[in-house]
Formats: C-alpha cells, sequence, structure tokens
C-alpha cells in the first residue's frame, strides 16, 4: 500500500465526523419535535380506543393499582361500569404482549382488545380476531385453553400466545376481585 | 443510455436481493403481507436515495479512513427519521415492520450501495441508483410477499386489500402455515433466487452464439 501524499491528519478525521454527527443530530432533533406530538396522540387514541371496546364509559379514571401481580401495568374505573385493565402478560411467544381487558362490576370479562403485539403474522398474531377474543366476553373466575381443561379455543398453531392472553384475563379478574 | 443500464442493474442484472444477495435479514422476515412488503420497500428505497445522495456530496470531504463511520451516520439518520415519521403517520405499518426498520441500519444494501457506488459516482447517478436498487428490492420482496401470503395463509394483499384481511383465493385450513413462518422464507427466497439466476443465465448464452455466429 502506497502512502498518499496527502494523509489526512487526525485534527481533519476528528472534524470531518463530529461535523457530520451535529448535522444528522439537529436534523432528527428537527424531526423529533415534529413528529412527537402526532406519535403521543396515536399512542393515545389506540389506548383510548381500545378501552372503548372493551368496556364502553364516559370516562376513564386512572386507578392506583397496589396488589403484587406485576403483569398489570395500569388500571382505570370506567365509571361505575368496573375496571379496564392494561395487562402484559408473562409467556407470550414473541417480544411484548400487551392487552386491554375489560372486567365489570359482577367480575365478568366484556372486552378483551390487544394493544402490542410481536407474535407471529398469520399464526400468534390472528389473537387480535374476533372470532379468539369473543370467547372471553361473559367468562368469569380463572380461564384455562381447552388443551389445558378450559372452556377457551386456543389458536391454531398459537397455543403459547393463546395461554399467554387467557393468563393476561386471570390476572385482571384476580385483579378486578381484589378491587371489588 | 446510462440511466438505462442503471435501471436494469438495479432490477436484474445487479438486483440487490437475487444477485447481490444483500439484506436478506429483512428480506426473510417481514415478506408475510403486501403490505409489510410494500411499506419495507418503500422505506429502504426513501433511505437508501437520501443516503446515496449525501454520500455522493461528501464523497470528497469524507477522509477515506473514517468513512464507513461517516456512512453508518448519515444512514443511521435518515433511518431513524423515517422510523419516526412512520410511528406519527402510519401507525399500522409502523407496528406491522417492528424491529425491522430501525434495523434498515445495518442493511447490507444500503451500506452496500454508500461503498461501492455513492462514493465514486456523482450526485444524480448516486440518487438513480438508490432509486432503482430501492425498486428492485422491492419488486423482490413484493414476489415473495405475494408467494408466501398466498401458499401460507391464502389470501392476497394482507393488510391492505378488504379491510386489511386480505382477498382470500384459498379456503381456510389449505394453505400450508409453514409458509409464514422462517421456513417459508427461506424456501421461497431460494426459489426465487433459482428462477432468476435462470433467466439471468439464459440470454447471456444466446449473446455468445450471435457473437460466434457474427
Amino acid at each position: 500500500m502506497t502512502e498518499t501524499k496527502k494523509e489526512p491528519g487526525m485534527a481533519q478525521l476528528v472534524i470531518v465526523l463530529l461535523v457530520i454527527s451535529a448535522v444528522v443530530a439537529l436534523l432528527l432533533g428537527i424531526v423529533n419535535m415534529i413528529t412527537e406530538p402526532a406519535i403521543r396522540a396515536n399512542e393515545k387514541a389506540k389506548n383510548d380506543a381500545a378501552m372503548a371496546a372493551v368496556l364502553p364509559a364516559d370516562s376513564y379514571t386512572p386507578v392506583e393499582y397496589t396488589g403484587s401481580d406485576t403483569t398489570i401495568n395500569a388500571v382505570y374505573q370506567a365509571g361505575d361500569a368496573g375496571y379496564v385493565f392494561q395487562v402484559s402478560p408473562s409467556g407470550s411467544f414473541s417480544g411484548t404482549l400487551t392487552i386491554m381487558v375489560g372486567v365489570d362490576s359482577a367480575g365478568t370479562v366484556t372486552g378483551v382488545e390487544i394493544v402490542k403485539t410481536a407474535e407471529t403474522s398469520g399464526l400468534g398474531a390472528n389473537a387480535s380476531k374476533p372470532a379468539f377474543r369473543d370467547q372471553f366476553v361473559g367468562q368469569s373466575g380463572t380461564l384455562a385453553v381447552a388443551k389445558d381443561g378450559g372452556s377457551i379455543d386456543a389458536l391454531t398453531g398459537a397455543t403459547i400466545t393463546s395461554r399467554a392472553v387467557t393468563s393476561g384475563v386471570n390476572s385482571a379478574l384476580a385483579a378486578a376481585a381484589e378491587l371489588g | 443510455m446510462n440511466v438505462k443500464k442503471q435501471l436494469m442493474d438495479g432490477l436484474i442484472h445487479q438486483n440487490p436481493v437475487t444477485v447481490q444477495l444483500l439484506g436478506m435479514c429483512s428480506v426473510l422476515a417481514i415478506t408475510t403481507t403486501l403490505f409489510n412488503g410494500i411499506g419495507m420497500g418503500m422505506s429502504v428505497l426513501v433511505i437508501l436515495t437520501c443516503a446515496n445522495i449525501v454520500i455522493a456530496l461528501l464523497r470528497k470531504i469524507i477522509p477515506s479512513k473514517i468513512r464507513i463511520a461517516c456512512y453508518i451516520v448519515v444512514i443511521a439518520g435518515f433511518v431513524t427519521v423515517v422510523d419516526l415519521i412512520l410511528k406519527a403517520f402510519l401507525p399500522a405499518l409502523s407496528e406491522s415492520l417492528g424491529l425491522f426498520i430501525p434495523l434498515i441500519v445495518v442493511n447490507c444494501i444500503i451500506l452496500g450501495r454508500a461503498e461501492s457506488f455513492a462514493s465514486k459516482n456523482g450526485i444524480a447517478a448516486s440518487a438513480l441508483d438508490g432509486i432503482f436498487q430501492g425498486l428492485g428490492y422491492t419488486i423482490v420482496l413484493i414476489i415473495m410477499c405475494v408467494i408466501r401470503e398466498f401458499l401460507g395463509n391464502g389470501t392476497f394483499g394482507g393488510g391492505i386489500l378488504n379491510g386489511g384481511e386480505g382477498v382470500r383465493i384459498l379456503p381456510e385450513g389449505i394453505p400450508a402455515l409453514g409458509m409464514i413462518l422462517p421456513v417459508g422464507g427461506f424456501l421461497t427466497l431460494a426459489v426465487v433466487i433459482a428462477v432468476m439466476q435462470h433467466f439471468l443465465s439464459r440470454p447471456k448464452k444466446s449473446e455468445q452464439k450471435e457473437e460466434v455466429a457474427k
């Protein structure tokens, strides 16, 4: 390898990289400023839509959850209709699974929505289909998938995801019983 | 003339996926529905074109010793911009592609084109290279998506048509679920590359024959 005549010095290397990084950082800052409100609004809209779908109410008041179940992210009181639980059950197939579960004051499930999922497309991702979710409506007590002797029909090829959703619903039911 | 050559290179002769074999990870992972394929392809096309333009613009300023670091900073910047924009304005797509948008940073297509093309060519040529290579990538993604979605799920146009469910072609129960899983990705990619190589190797022979005949 032959040495070139104008071998750039260390200072030049540092300055070029520094300037490029600074310009990129500035650009990212600007884009973040523009997109952040929209991203926040999207997340909120999704959360609100999920809450409205599982247990319709005029207003949702956040309730502090003091129980021992660490899979419960948030609890909202849906007027006097009952509670809405945001649960991230352990044992999902991939990534974090977050579901919204509505439980009425009588302790029965009013609806289940998948808020966030990284389950396999075409298999576990089918958990968001109504045919699966509607099985939980009107159920109470402790649930299990049919394979484990319960009444919930697991998704084809996605028993693990089905079990995770079921355990999330169970967490919500148990927490609702605690809250009364 | 040169534009035509660049176009044919991007789409066929130097197709990033089937000939250069770059960016395999995303090709295997996200080609499960048509929506994913188009979204990922367009994201890569935009990022590749922007990165190519900037790198072509800076090619005389960037010292060769730190060129890779500079490329990565530029590429990562554009990827993050696209990621934020998708999250803000196309949340459904952003969710479906998940981690694979941030992973475009390490997609070999973009670094590969920066190193082998944009760092040696002018801005206009580099921009065209980005568009054509991006199109070549998108077309392969779409072919893979259509095949895998049809065989694995029995539908066409999942995520876009028919309210996101896709148009059902095969009745439920018949499709082979494995085609949606990673194993189906490998199988489909192998077949697509084999078919492409088959057609690529034929015209060359006929050209040689013509030359001999002359």
